[in-house]
C-alpha cells in the first residue's frame, strides 16, 4: 500500500550506501539500510534511539560527555568526525576573537560561505534591531521553529539560565576560532554582555588536526561543482533543443 | 481576471456525453464550471488509460491539441501514469487528463496513487451531475470526492482552502461515516479517527500540523 505521508527524518546515504530514516505517518518509522528495511512504532524507535545513546556513552566516544550535552543536529553533522576525536577541552575565549560561518546565496543557485566576526552575523544584527537579513536567512531549524522564535527562545534561556546551560557550549575545532556550533549563542552573549567579554568555549581536538575548515577551499569546490552542473545543464539543453535528442 | 467561455465548457462536456466517453471530473471547487473558470486554469478529469486513443481522437476532432504538461518532469511513483494536457487555443479550454487519483508525497512531492480500493470505488460510484446552466458531467461519488478533497488539502496544498472547506462541509452531510472512515484509513492509517474528529469540529487549520505531529502508532 502506498503511503504519501512519508517524511524523511534523516538521510545519511552516500554514493555507495543507503541509510534513510522515514516517518510513514500513521503507519511506522522505517530505517532503510541499503535493501534492508526495519519497521518501528514510535515507541520502539525512541527506545532504539535511547539504546544507541547509552551505547555511545559506554563507548566513551565523546570523551566524558554524553550525546545530550550537544545539539543533536550538530552531533549528527559531526558523526563522521567522531572517530578522529582525540579530546574535548574547555577554555576561555573572548567573543571578539571568534569567527562565524555565514551562508550566502548568489544568483543561479550558487551558495557560498563567508567568515565573519560575531557582530556581523545576521543573528547579532537582528538582536541589534536590523532584522531583515536574519528573518530571511536560510538555516537549519527544528520542526515548526522559525529563525526568530529560535533566537528569541535562546536569548530568554541565556537570560534565565546563563551560559553554558546543560553543558552546551560554543564549539570550535582544533586551533581554529571558527564557531562550528553555537553561533546564535555567541550572538546572544555578544548582544547581552559585549564583544570583549570572555566565555568558556569547547574545543574539539582531532587526531592530526583533521576536520579543520578552509572556507576558501570549500568555496572553490562548491563553485567548481556548480559550474559543472551548470555546464551539464547547458549541454543537456543544447542536446534537447538544437540536436533534438 | 477573465474567465473561460462558459458555452465552450458546457459544449465540450455535452460532446463527451454524446460520444459516450467514460471520465470523471475530479472536482469543481467553488462551482468554477462552467462560468467562473479563470483563463489558464485546467479542468482535471480522470480517464481510463485504455481509452486514451478514443480521447486523442475526440480531442483532435474538437480542435484540442496535446500540449506540454507543467508537471511532466515530476516523479510518478507506484505505477502512476504521467498526466496529459489538451488545449483548445480558440476557446482556451484546458483539460488535464489523470489516469489515477493521485496526491503528492510529503517528502519530495512525487505523485503517488491513492489506495487501489479508492481507485476502484471512483469508477464504481461515479455519479452524474447536471445544473441549471445546462452543464452536465460525471463526477466522483460523495465519499470518494470527500476523500480526494481531504487528501489534496493535506498532501498537495498543505492547507485547507476556503473553497475546499466549504465543499468538505457540504459533503459531510452527504456521506456515510463508516464508508468514509474505511476509505480514509487507506490514506491516513491510524491518524484517521483524529482526522475525522478535526473535520467534524471544523478545525481545518489544525489538520496539517497534527498530522505531521501524530505519534499514535
Amino acid at each position: 500500500m502506498s503511503n504519501p505521508s512519508v517524511i524523511v527524518l534523516d538521510n545519511a546515504s552516500s554514493n555507495k550506501r543507503r541509510f534513510v530514516i522515514e516517518d510513514n505517518i500513521g503507519e511506522a518509522i522505517h530505517i532503510h539500510i541499503d535493501n534492508l528495511r526495519i519497521d518501528f512504532t514510535i515507541d520502539e524507535f525512541l527506545e532504539f534511539a535511547k539504546t544507541l545513546r547509552e551505547s555511545l556513552n559506554n563507548l566513551e566516544m565523546l570523551h566524558g560527555y554524553s550525546p545530550t550535552d550537544f545539539d543533536e543536529h550538530f552531533l549528527r553533522l559531526c558523526a563522521p568526525c567522531i572517530t578522529d576525536l582525540k579530546e574535548i577541552v574547555i577554555e576561555d575565549a573572548s567573543l571578539s576573537s571568534l569567527e562565524c560561518i555565514v551562508h550566502k546565496e548568489y544568483k543561479g543557485g550558487l551558495a557560498l560561505e563567508k567568515v565573519l566576526p560575531v557582530d556581523q552575523t545576521p543573528a547579532y544584527k537582528y538582536l541589534q534591531g536590523e532584522k531583515d537579513e536574519f528573518l530571511k536567512y536560510n538555516q537549519f531549524n527544528y520542526w515548526n521553529t522559525a529563525n526568530e522564535v529560535r533566537l528569541l527562545a535562546l536569548h530568554k534561556s541565556i537570560e534565565n539560565h546563563g551560559y553554558p546551560y546543560k553543558k552546551q557550549h560554543i564549539i570550535l575545532f582544533n586551533n581554529q576560532n571558527l564557531i562550528r556550533d553555537g553561533q546564535h549563542r555567541a550572538a546572544v552573549l555578544a548582544h547581552l554582555y559585549g564583544l570583549d567579554s570572555m566565555f568558556p568555549v569547547m574545543r574539539f581536538r582531532f587526531h592530526q588536526d583533521r576536520h579543520s575548515l578552509s572556507v576558501g577551499k570549500e568555496n572553490t569546490i562548491k563553485t567548481y561543482k556548480w559550474l559543472l552542473k551548470k555546464g551539464y545543464g547547458r549541454l543537456k539543453w543544447i542536446g534537447k533543443h538544437l540536436l533534438g535528442k | 481576471m477573465r474567465s473561460v467561455d462558459k458555452e465552450a465548457i458546457i459544449s465540450i462536456f455535452q460532446k463527451m456525453e454524446d460520444e459516450g466517453l467514460r471520465y470523471i471530473l475530479i472536482r469543481n471547487i467553488n462551482h468554477e464550471l462552467p462560468s467562473n473558470l479563470k483563463l489558464g486554469k485546467d479542468i482535471d478529469i480522470l480517464v481510463d488509460k485504455s481509452d486514451l486513443k478514443n480521447w486523442a481522437r475526440f480531442f483532435n476532432h474538437n480542435e484540442y491539441r496535446i500540449t506540454p504538461h507543467p508537471h511532466a518532469a515530476n516523479i510518478f511513483l507506484y505505477g502512476v501514469d504521467k498526466f496529459q494536457m489538451y488545449a483548445n487555443k480558440a476557446n482556451s479550454v484546458l483539460f488535464d487528463l489523470h489516469f489515477q487519483l493521485v496526491v503528492r508525497s510529503l517528502d519530495a512531492g512525487q505523485w503517488i496513487p491513492l489506495d487501489e480500493t479508492i481507485q476502484r470505488s471512483a469508477w464504481e460510484n461515479m455519479r452524474f451531475y447536471r445544473d441549471e446552466t445546462g452543464l452536465m458531467y460525471w463526477t466522483l461519488g460523495f465519499e470518494d470526492e470527500l476523500v480526494a478533497l481531504i487528501a489534496r488539502s493535506v498532501f498537495d496544498k498543505r492547507r485547507f482552502e476556503e473553497g475546499y472547506t466549504q465543499r468538505i462541509g457540504e459533503l459531510f452531510t452527504l456521506t456515510d461515516t463508516f464508508a468514509m472512515l474505511e476509505r480514509l484509513e487507506k490514506v491516513f492509517f491510524k491518524f484517521t479517527p483524529f482526522l475525522w474528529c478535526l473535520l467534524e469540529t471544523k478545525q481545518y487549520d489544525e489538520i496539517v500540523k497534527k498530522h505531521l505531529e501524530f505519534r499514535g502508532y
